[in-house]
């Protein structure tokens, strides 16, 4: 499941869309499981590189995504249970962000660099 | 209700049985499409997703089977989902609920529903629509639904699982796509927590553990859901960094928190767990943002280890965000430490963790320190002028290790670089010079910038933000906020606030100006020069060199430079370097002296290197050029070379430290050799010789090479210690007005005293000179010299009989006012004690150990006394005081028959005091060498005496002298003395080398002719 032993820890990389952590390897075997229709990261260990991020801050089991106040909080509602990231370093590439917008997705950067707290416009 | 199943069932086995369903599901994506708008309720996109499909599902069905009851359970259906629509959404909601349940639930939750229904309807007040029949019809839907529930079950049931799976599988990603996406789609602000969410607790646990512990519990809630238990905790979370030590668990209970974290290791449960409180939970989530990083920007290095805390410079930050190019300066040893022997291939050892290794120092990287032992890891990389290499798996450029880190890894935080560090960046310009990044150092450091810096009264303007160019004073601080009064344009007079980051001091040019701070020119003081931005070029008034700082260092100066506290050493401190050196500090600066070595070299030395500072030394003693005794303090000039004069600051064996106001260089001091130099003023209390230069009267010295022997020694004269012996004494008065009266010595000051006559009662002042003892008892006068004629050696007149000058004075220093009798020098120098001893070696044998005594204190009471002593001894001599040249040199002095022989011999006089040898022998041994010659001499000063000799029956003196000391005989020369008296003081000038160098070994000297003398 979510679970990730300790001797993986260091393969550990987190979405950059959905803060989902995963080992590498999880990443490139079945993919980001909230992204994985824009992303696809299944079985491409470059897209793996790209859109996810070793360098992440906070680890955040959640179980149930819509009660927990935490998920919301992280604007993780919806997404399956699993181990989470609160925040996750990286910039993601252009044409990922070109697809994430095409699929009709606003991105909002999980790096601390945008006030989250305040709205946005769209 | 059991038929139904029953019916159902049957009906569901039916062979015609089309599952429809298939093409159903098929249709859902159009509809999921339709509703991808979010929205915000979840229950009705499913519903609506659902339903239809279910309907038609149904509708199939009963197509097959009940094909007549179509239209009509349509219309039903209808009316009933209107009447729902309309009236009772809840109910509907409820019913599609149950749809999806067991039946024998859904049998009772009818029943209630029925009840549910009658009340809200009785509560509305609708009668028409609370009619029997509609409450029929709603049975009988129901019962149909339930059917067909059913038989969809049923057909469920005959799908293959893998379909099932697969169906569900689609069904469910596909929403959760929808709502993965809405989580995504910004625009709504993050929610904040409300009473009605769950709990969070905080739970203590070992700090650096927390990710250990978040994973564990993971663990044991994978395995919860796995077991089909619910997990009744929603989320654990832990923040590491500022946080660590704590992880948080979120759920309604504090009992399902506990049973979660129960039993997992490093968790630390005693000390109980905190609920957090409502408001504070959004810190907990709390992003921190991340300085970025630049290019150019200077880091600290956080990992790896070797270089943690390096000061490192940002090469490249890559695209991704996550890794950047640092510079570093490698620390290498290139394989130094490494046990050759160590057997390869062994694990690699990892060093402990969090162990601080012992790690080379920071060093550019050298290639062919590389090559020496690790030429196989090494590759060169770089072609032309570009240094690149790559050694062991590293890149390395001009020196610099180039290396990728994670942006986690480093620190753009408190970088705070200090100028060591950074002049390993600095780099070479074009004319060779390093020039050092300063922009990218302000910005380093600017991360460290607080209030402090700032203190009311300072000129700052800011520089950065929507007040750029606003000048003012400031008039607080505060934190990091500073007050400040705007001095010009439209906002004069306001006060403002500005953060410490957006200012920066001001200054102008030609402000005084003192560092305080930031960079190795702290505490200089000096002028701007010019200002540029933030960086200030400042005239240093202590050295007159330029640097530039930043204005934040620099804070207005009142006061003038002061050297920190924390230099030890002061300007013209005599420092020893090493075992052979020592030196005179001519600069201080903050890391380096300069130091004036005795070689007369100039030394850039370390403080540390400094073994000791030197105290002054009151009794050193040179001897000059003319082998008079040179002392700290004395004026002197040297001889040839630049002539330069000074003041002697230091004597060290024989060299001098001259500070002179003529010489610029090494602050005003020079070395020189003691005997390169001629006094040319001693100290007060030891004035210099005043009689007339005798040297220069001698014609014989006149021809000799070392010509200018001139200007006699400087030894001081006698001195007296303890009460004055004339006080108390009775004395007439043998001149002036007072001439003839008789009194009594009241006090003594210099030459003058005062006397209480007898006659008058009236003090008055006199001339010593002019004074004669008397017995107060009988009248007689009395031959004060014993006690006396040391003391008042200003004034002689002590003698009642004598001839004031000469004979009143002791022989030595007769000369002062006796140019015929022996050279100043000779007459003050252990030379006459010489002279005189030998004489009365006879008299008083031993007592000449005059090596011993004139090394002392030629003057002192000793050798005076007994020089007196001697008078006494010839007391006859002394009686016929009338012949006091006699007395004086002539008497006293055996030289005088010594020199009566000169002839031959004044040749060695003057041989002996030339200055090949009394000149070069500042040192012990050599001085022993001149000194027989210069015993020679010695005897001869005396002579002074000789002349006055000559008119005196010397003879008669001279007759005893020879048995008194047999060394004279040698010496002695006869009549020739009148001749000689240019002989004679040459002597003199002599005697005094052995005094001058006499600190150091005279006694040596002296002792070593002693023998010879005896």
């Amino acid at each position: 499941m979510s679970f990730i032993p300790p001797n993986q820890h260091r393969y550990m990389r987190a979405c950059m869309v959905c803060s989902i952590v995963r080992t590498e390897a999880t990443f490139v075997q079945s993919g980001c499981p909230n992204c994985d229709q824009f992303l696809e990261l299944t079985g491409n260990k470059e897209a793996v590189q790209e859109c996810t991020s070793s360098v992440f801050d906070g680890l955040v089991t959640v179980t149930d995504t819509s009660k927990s106040w935490v998920a919301r909080h992280q604007r993780l509602e919806g997404y399956v249970p699993g181990v989470y990231a609160v925040q996750v370093e990286g910039i993601l590439p252009e044409e990922v962000l070109i697809s994430l917008e095409n699929a009709g997705i606003t991105y909002i950067p999980r790096d601390g660099s945008v006030n989250e707290t305040l709205p946005t416009e769209g | 209700m059991a038929s139904y199943d029953n019916r159902s069932g049957s009906e569901s086995e039916d062979d015609d049985f089309n599952p429809e369903p298939m093409v159903d599901e098929d249709d859902i994506p159009t509809n999921g499409h339709q509703k991808r708008k979010p929205t915000l309720v979840d229950e009705d996109e499913e519903e609506q997703a659902e339903a239809p499909s279910d309907r038609r599902a149904d509708n199939d069905d009963e197509d097959d089977e009940e094909g007549g009851e179509d239209g009509e359970g349509d219309e039903e259906e209808d009316d009933e989902e209107d009447d729902e629509d309309e009236i009772q959404r809840p109910h509907k909601r409820r019913k599609n609920k149950q749809s999806r349940r067991n039946q024998y639930i859904d049998l009772e939750a009818e029943v209630d529903e029925d009840e549910d229904e009658e009340e809200e309807l009785g509560d509305e007040d609708m009668p028409e629509e609370t009619h029997p029949e509609d409450l029929e019809v709603v049975n009988e839907t129901d019962d149909r639904r339930h059917r067909e529930l059913d038989m969809k079950r049923q057909v469920e049931q005959h799908k293959d699982a893998e379909q099932l799976a697969k169906e569900y599988d689609e069904k469910y990603r596909r929403r959760e796509m929808q709502r993965a996406q809405r989580g995504v789609a910004g625009g709504v602000p993050t929610t904040l927590p409300t009473v009605n969410d769950p709990s969070i607790w905080a739970i203590k646990c070992r700090p650096g553990k927390e990710r250990e512990v978040v994973m564990s519990i993971t663990k044991r809630l994978d395995e919860y859901i796995t077991t089909g238990r619910a997990a009744k905790v929603y989320s654990v979370f832990e923040r590491g960094g500022s946080m660590s030590g704590y992880i948080y668990v979120e759920a309604d209970a504090k009992q399902d928190m506990l049973a979660a974290v129960e039993g997992i290791s490093n968790v630390f449960m005693g000390s109980g767990q905190v609920a957090i409180d409502v408001k504070e939970r959004p810190d907990l989530l709390r992003k921190r943002r991340r300085t970025p990083l630049e290019e150019g920007k200077f880091v600290r290095v956080l990992r790896p280890t070797l270089y943690k805390g390096d000061l490192a410079k940002v090469i490249e930050v890559h695209t991704n965000g996550l890794d950047c190019t640092l510079q570093i300066v490698p620390r290498l040893d290139y394989g130094m430490g490494e046990d050759a022997n160590a057997a390869d291939g062994g694990k690699r050892k990892r060093p402990m963790f969090g162990k601080v290794v012992d790690r080379p120092p920071q060093k550019l990287f050298n290639e062919s320190e590389a090559k020496k032992k690790h030429m196989k890891n090494l590759s060169m990389t770089g072609s032309g002028s570009a240094k690149a290499f790559v050694y062991k798996g590293d890149d390395y450029h001009n020196g610099f290790l180039l290396k990728d880190v994670k942006v986690n890894h480093v620190s753009a935080e408190n970088v705070n670089p200090k100028m060591e560090e950074i002049q390993f960046f600095s780099a070479p310009s074009a004319d060779g010079s390093e020039t050092v990044d300063l922009l990218a150092v302000q910005a380093a450091q600017k991360a460290s910038q607080s209030g402090s810096q700032f203190v009311a009264g300072d000129n700052v303007e800011i520089y950065d933000g929507e007040q750029k160019g606003v000048r003012g004073t400031t008039v607080s601080v505060l934190g990091d906020i500073v007050t400040l009064r705007v001095i010009e344009g439209d906002l004069k007079g306001r006060q403002i606030d500005a953060p410490v980051k957006t200012l920066r001091k001001l200054f102008r040019e030609g402000d005084h100006v003192k560092v305080i701070g930031g960079s190795k020119y702290v505490d200089e003081v000096g002028m701007v020069l010019n200002i540029k931005g933030a960086e200030v070029k400042v005239l240093s008034d202590a050295t007159q060199t330029e640097f530039t700082v930043f204005s934040r260092d620099l804070k207005l100066a009142a006061d003038s430079a002061t050297l920190g506290p924390e230099s030890q050493f002061e300007l013209f401190d005599m420092v020893q370097i090493d075992a052979a050196t020592v030196g005179i500090v001519v600069k201080v600066d903050r890391e380096v002296l300069r130091v004036l070595t005795q070689n007369g070299d100039e030394r850039q030395v370390i403080h540390s290197q400094v073994s000791s500072v030197l105290g002054r030394n009151r009794n050193a003693v040179a001897t000059d050029r003319d082998g008079s005794e040179v002392r700290v303090d004395d004026k002197i000039k040297e001889h040839g070379g630049e002539t330069r004069q000074g003041r002697v600051m230091y004597i060290h064996r024989g060299v001098l430290f001259i500070q002179s106001q003529e010489v610029s260089q090494n602050a005003g001091v020079f070395v020189v050799r003691g005997t390169n130099v001629n006094t040319l003023s001693t100290k007060s209390g030891r004035d210099k010789a005043q009689g007339p230069d005798l040297g220069q009267m001698n014609p014989a010295m006149q021809a000799g090479p070392g010509g200018g022997i001139g200007s006699g020694g400087t030894m001081a004269p006698p001195r007296t210690f303890g009460r004055d012996k004339m006080i108390g004494k009775t004395v007439t008065i043998k001149k002036g007005p007072y001439k003839g009266l008789l009194g009594i010595v009241k006090d003594t000051m210099g030459d003058e005293a005062r006397i209480e006559l007898h006659s008058k009662n009236k003090q008055i002042s006199v001339k010593r000179e002019l004074l004669g003892v008397k017995d107060p008892i009988t009248g007689n006068s009395v031959d004060f010299g014993n006690k006396f004629p040391n003391r008042n050696r200003g004034g002689g007149g002590g003698y009642p009989g004598s001839n004031a000058q000469a004979g009143g004075r002791t022989p030595g220093w007769g000369n002062k006012s006796g140019p015929s009798w022996a050279t100043p020098s000779g007459g003050r120098t252990p030379g006459w004690g010489g002279g005189r001893t030998p004489g009365w070696g006879g008299a008083d044998g031993g007592r000449t150990a005059y090596g011993g005594d004139g090394s002392r204190t030629a003057y002192g009471g000793d050798g005076s006394r007994t020089a007196y002593g001697g008078a006494t001894a010839y007391g006859g001599n002394d009686g016929s005081r009338t012949a006091y040249g006699g007395f004086n040199s002539g008497g006293r002095t055996p030289g005088g028959p010594s020199w009566g022989n000169a002839p031959s011999k004044s040749s060695n006089n003057l041989s002996a005091p030339t200055p090949g040898a009394s000149y070069n022998a500042p040192t012990p041994a050599p001085y022993s060498a001149p000194t027989p010659g210069g015993y020679g001499a010695y005897s001869a000063p005396t002579p002074g005496g000789g002349p006055v000799d000559a008119p005196t029956p010397g003879g008669g003196y001279d007759a005893p002298t020879p048995a008194g000391g047999p060394t004279p005989k040698p010496y002695g020369y006869g009549g020739t003395y009148g001749a000689t008296p240019a002989a004679a003081p040459t002597p003199g000038a002599w005697a005094e080398t052995p005094w001058g160098g006499g600190p150091e070994t005279p006694a040596p000297s002296g002792y070593d002719e002693d023998p010879r003398y005896d």
